[in-house]
């Protein structure tokens, strides 16, 4: 029997899970801090003393259980950026080492031109007016000087 | 040859429907420092981490990078391996190999998911295992392959539902003994009976449910004066594709448990499976699955396990008892069940199983279960 | 662990699309080439490893889609949800165990069939970063900027290393890319993610790679089948080394090589090399973009000129197929010193965001 050649033939689909992941014991707390203090806390290894934001179940660097909180930010330094131009609009991203912390916070930045982004510069946390318990409790990081709060 | 190898450590978190109360990395945690509370080592002691899960459980690519959070991975080689319900056998198996080849010295396994995390739609999850093309527009997931071969063995041998009760009912008393263990409500024959039909022949109650939970297993070539559970046997057989061509020709449905079995006999020198194993950790995630399974590997001539199971043979205080933790139908966290079995195995001949103890077992036969009816063997013994 | 044989690697023309095959028949075409290029028959392949991942492949259990097409029924095989170098470690380790004589690995990977961008953000930590939406371009750029700033560099080194990519890519048959570009081309590019414009990227691809390994008996028994010289041209791994960094991009600093020279010091060691720089012939690394091709020929210890041939396939920049990726920075390796072109050579995989784990692998003509 003679087939003949054919174009491609494709089947679309979508998988659609929905998720929900829980933030954890450290997570929780983190969260909560922020969103019912605007406080941003950073875990204190008590072994090695780094201090990390967000927190982790335990410390990266030695393995100990960290279950201290320090105060961190709400500034700190812009470790590296970007501007990510794949989207409808150029969106700029920054690792910030916030005052007191040992790591960055990966998040967008605000209310800056990206010809003005330069590592190194300080910045400020900028906190969404109305919070619900997660990260975009922080709407982003701005430069240092302006406002703290977007609503 | 490669070097001998030994289970020196096993831990598991407490497994429930929903731990809601720990990120995923902390339910990890939970199960590594148990494992290595157990083997009274420090994370120094291990020189590289096989970890997995199943990605679209819990939506997160890549997840065995993030959960380095929880295994203690950072620093250390970590690799994934994810094979579906085998992925906990399989990473017992990948554990085992790499020790063996001289690689490592002693590497940890790690298993985990949490199934809560796309609660209600884990079926969602698993139906995407299948065909795109041909198969998943009209599959129904786990339920109706297992289905299918229950239908086959009941129509061959005639055996009864109140037969595949009685299998769940033994689980759930044992599961009693399993602090871990995620369902631990006795069921009666009436009860399981009774709970509403998923697929002819199988009802909610003869079905494994979804739990969230961790596991850790050490695998070491340097057990020194540690207690040891020596890695006798370790085999696997695979599968074709599609549902058609897996049973097609098979002397039963799951033929590849049977091949697997039949290779890691050899090496550990089992010729009489029903007298030579002490205890049975089977992957049995459906109640007619564990009647016919321990046909493939031989534990009892074909048509014959409802009385194995009747006769309590397989009780805790039987002759060979299956599943003394309350095995997969009590408790099934997809990514740590197969090392589940297998932690639990290494505890029945090191001796460590509290409650749910074997007495005396000195040899523990261990499967894993997954894909599209493929399978995987690993004979643990207290002598090297 | 014991050196174990390459017999032979096959690798597709990887593509931007490859509408007319699924990816099971993507690793067909791989093993098929593979025991046609060894003359090994399925029979005599013991066991299988394959390298997949769930999210690309739009499917869970995605090693069970390849089954059939890897010749994985009743044979015991398993898979590795990491790009390709990693999975060669356990097929390398199941030989080296002595259980297996040989072990066919195969990976897959098809960007065409999801969308990569969004696969990619679902790798972010789900409770303090994917919430945001970055994709791994995101990471990629603050890597390049971190490199640029910490090492006072401007951006043409990076249009430097990414023209020299698309130069060796354009003579290579399988590469996706296959058009040289000067370094004044590549910089006139539309900026991707600053400083990363588009042709400092590696594509998304589709392809498969498979690698045939077999302990020296059973090599022995293959070179002396096939009539030709057994031992002269026999290709061995000697080393391999694994690394695994923190997961977040502000744990790390991502202007340095991170734990990369953790494995490639691993993987030195147990190849007996001590000056990486004069003893290697030939190096081919996972760089998903031209930031990582210079901080990865650092991590593994070679100097910034001179040295092996660096990356003659193009490498990553090529072509980017998936899991595959680094599974055929192998296959370039061995080809290279089957071939006769060099001796030692070092071949490269990485998985995660900007390097969260390396794979390092050494390779030695006998």
């Amino acid at each position: 029997m003679d087939i003949p050649d054919v174009e491609p033939v494709a089947v679309e689909g979508r998988i659609r899970i929905p998720y929900r992941w829980p933030a954890g014991k450290a997570g929780g707390r983190f969260l909560a801090a922020l969103r019912d203090e605007s406080r941003l806390l950073g875990q204190r290894c008590p072994k090695c003393a780094r201090v990390a934001v967000p927190p982790r179940p335990r410390c990266l660097s030695c393995g100990a259980v960290a279950d201290e909180w320090v105060p961190v930010g709400p500034e700190g330094e812009l470790v590296s950026w970007t501007v990510a131009r794949g989207g409808p609009a150029p969106v700029a991203w920054g690792l910030v080492r916030l005052d007191g912390a040992d790591t960055g916070v990966l998040h967008r930045l605000l209310d800056v031109a990206p010809e003005a982004l330069k590592s190194g510069m300080r910045m400020r946390a900028v906190l969404d007016g109305r919070r619900t318990g997660q990260i975009t409790d922080i709407a982003g990081f701005a430069p240092a000087g302006g406002a703290t709060c977007n609503r | 040859m490669g070097e001998r190898v030994a289970i020196v450590g096993a831990g598991q978190t407490l497994h429930r429907s929903r731990r809601l109360d720990v990120s995923a990395p902390e339910l990890i945690d939970e199960a590594v420092q148990a494992a290595l509370t157990d083997a009274g080592m420090g994370p120094d002691g291990i020189d590289a981490i096989v970890v997995g899960n199943m990605e679209h459980f819990e939506g997160i690519h890549l997840s065995d990078l993030w959960a380095v959070e929880g295994t203690g991975g950072v620093g250390k080689p970590q690799l994934k391996i994810a094979t579906g319900g085998t992925t906990g056998s399989s990473l017992s198996q990948a554990a085992y190999y790499l020790v063996a080849s001289g690689a490592f010295r002693t590497v940890l396994a790690v298993g985990w998911e949490r199934l809560s995390d796309s609660e209600g739609e884990t079926t969602t999850g698993i139906v995407t295992a299948f065909d795109p093309i041909y198969e998943r527009p009209t599959l129904a997931g786990a339920v109706s392959g297992l289905a299918i071969m229950a239908c086959q063995y009941q129509s061959k041998y005639g055996t009864r539902p109140e037969d595949a009760a009685e299998v769940v009912i033994q689980a759930r008393e044992n599961a009693l003994r399993n602090p871990h263990a995620h369902l631990r409500k006795p069921v009666t024959t009436a009860e399981v009976l009774a709970s509403p039909m998923l697929s002819t022949p199988m009802r909610y109650l003869d079905m494994c449910p979804t739990s969230d939970g961790a596991a850790a297993v050490l695998f070491t070539s340097r057990p020194g004066d540690r207690s040891a559970a020596w890695v006798r046997g370790v085999s696997g057989a695979h599968n074709h594709v599609y549902l058609g061509d897996v049973a097609e020709g098979a002397a039963s449905f799951l033929n590849t448990l049977t091949i697997a079995a039949e290779r890691a006999y050899k090496q550990a020198g089992v010729t009489s499976p029903r007298e030579q194993f002490d205890v049975v950790e089977m992957y049995e995630p459906c109640t007619w699955a564990a009647l016919e399974w321990a046909e493939s590997l031989g534990l009892c001539a074909k048509g014959q396990a409802a009385r194995l199971w009747g006769e309590g043979t397989t009780r805790l205080d039987g002759d060979l008892p299956v599943n003394p933790s309350g095995g997969v139908l009590c408790t099934n966290p997809i990514g740590a069940t197969g090392l589940v079995r297998v932690a639990e195995g290494s505890l029945q001949v090191r001796g460590r199983a509290g409650e749910r103890q074997v007495d005396g077992a000195r040899l523990a036969l261990t499967t894993g279960f997954g894909g599209s009816f493929w399978s995987e063997v690993m004979i643990l013994g207290r002598d090297a | 662990m014991q050196p174990v044989v390459i017999l032979g690697a096959a690798q597709t023309r990887h593509a931007a699309r490859r509408p007319e095959a699924s990816y099971a028949e993507l690793a067909f075409e791989v093993v098929a080439d593979v025991l046609a290029r060894t003359g090994v028959g399925h029979d005599r392949i013991d066991t299988v490893i394959t390298a997949s991942s769930d999210f690309w492949d739009g499917r869970t259990i995605s090693d069970m889609s390849v089954q059939d097409a890897v010749g994985a029924a009743g044979k015991s095989a398993s898979k590795v949800s990491m790009d390709g170098a990693f999975a060669l470690v356990y097929g390398a380790a199941r030989i080296a165990s002595g259980a297996y004589r040989t072990c066919l690995v195969v990976a897959h990977g098809k960007a065409s069939e999801g969308m990569p961008r969004a696969i990619a953000s679902a790798a972010f930590d789900p409770i303090y970063e994917r919430p945001l939406g970055p994709d791994d371009r995101v990471a990629l750029g603050l890597q390049a900027r971190r490199f640029l700033d910490l090492r006072g560099l401007g951006e043409e080194v990076l249009a430097e290393a990414a023209a020299q990519a698309w130069t060796a890519a354009a003579s290579n048959p399988n590469a996706e890319r296959r058009e040289a570009r000067t370094a004044v081309q590549v910089s006139s590019d539309a900026l991707v993610a600053d400083p990363l414009r588009g042709s400092q990227l590696a594509p998304d691809s589709d392809g498969a790679c498979a690698i045939l390994l077999a302990d020296e008996q059973t090599a022995a028994q293959v070179a002396a089948a096939s009539g030709r010289e057994g031992g002269s041209t026999t290709v061995r791994l000697e080393g391999f080394g694994l690394s695994t960094d923190m997961h977040g991009l502000g744990d790390r600093d991502l202007g340095t090589a991170g734990v990369l020279p953790r494995a490639a010091r691993s993987a030195y060691e147990q190849a007996g090399i001590h000056e990486p720089g004069r003893e290697l012939d030939v190096a081919e690394t996972y760089d998903a973009s031209s930031a990582q091709t210079l901080l990865w020929r650092e991590g593994l210890g070679l100097p910034p000129t001179g040295g092996p041939a660096w990356n003659p396939s193009g490498g990553a920049m090529g072509a980017q197929p998936g899991f595959a990726t680094g599974l055929v920075r192998v296959a370039e390796v061995f080809e290279r010193l089957a071939r006769g072109e060099g001796r030692t050579g070092v071949a490269h995989g990485m998985t995660g965001f900007v390097g969260q784990a390396h794979c390092v692998w050494v390779l030695r003509r006998r």
